[in-house]
């Protein structure tokens, strides 16, 4: 069960994909597309920078940029989120907001694992981490599946109801 | 050094992560609570309202009831804007919400 985890969270961000062509088809709102959209592009680009850290000659170097690049692109989406929905008078859908928070608990749990691994080398999240990370890439994509099922299901009903 | 550099960032990444959400999430939370706790407050005024409504498809002469039609209309348009006015009111007091306007009326200059 860990290793499915932990193996199947770096292939979250393709249903995603799906879901956002998907949503383009049905009435959604702006607010959870384009959170959608920056949610995904970061994951992309986390995936992208992972193995760059990774293949680092100065180990102490990799870990601590490790932690600060996730930490960095998460505060930097959710600024470009709230500045867009500010600047557009954007309705916050409940989407949004819960990516957002997401994106909050999974920003606090780097700094966590930072500071017990790199700060005060006590090593008690390890496996809080291990699962932490990819179980709140699942709860988003959970939250994706359930709200297009329920632009599914009320597109369905629309066309019964013509 | 490098951690120094590296958990200030981090620090700060982090506080800035929490006002974001912030900003995002309570502005909204906070109007949508004052607009629920106005409307509550105005209930009594807004069944007479529906009465009054309910009232005046009754009334036989036609003349009496497009007096009473548009008397209805302007108690319904007084109801609206005292509404406004009191959620603005209200939205006075929360200056950090930084709200500049609600319904025409200007809350933060």
């Amino acid at each position: 069960m860990g290793s499915f985890i932990t193996g199947a969270a770096s292939y979250f961000w393709l249903f995603c994909v799906i879901s956002l062509i998907l949503a383009m088809f049905l009435t959604a709102g702006k607010s959870s597309r384009f959170t959608l959209l920056i949610w995904v592009i970061a994951v992309l680009v986390m995936d992208k920078l992972a193995p760059m850290i990774l293949q680092m000659s100065d180990q102490y170097l990799a870990r601590n940029l490790w932690y600060l690049t996730w930490i960095v692109i998460d505060t930097i989406a959710l600024a470009v989120i709230v500045i867009t929905h500010s600047s557009n008078k954007w309705v916050v859908e409940p989407l949004t907001k819960y990516i957002a928070l997401c994106m909050v608990a999974s920003a606090s749990l780097q700094a966590a694992r930072y500071f017990d691994r790199i700060i005060f080398q006590t090593d008690l999240l390890a496996s809080i981490y291990k699962y932490g990370v990819p179980a709140i890439n699942i709860a988003v994509v959970l939250a994706v599946g359930l709200w297009i099922f329920s632009l599914l299901s009320y597109k369905i009903k629309e066309a019964y109801q013509c | 050094m490098l951690a120094l550099i590296v958990s200030t960032t981090i620090m700060c990444s982090v506080t800035a992560c929490f006002y974001l959400y912030r900003q995002l999430s309570c502005k909204q939370a906070i109007l949508s609570t004052i607009e629920m706790d106005v409307a509550q407050a105005m209930l009594p005024r807004s069944h007479k309202l529906c009465e009054r409504a309910c009232e005046i498809d009754i009334i036989p002469d036609v003349t009496a009831r497009t007096q009473a039609d548009e008397q209805f209309r302007d108690d319904v348009h007084q109801y609206m804007a005292d509404f406004e006015e009191e959620v603005a009111a209200r939205l006075k007091g929360n200056a950090n919400l930084a709200i500049k306007s609600y319904g025409g009326i200007r809350i933060n200059p």
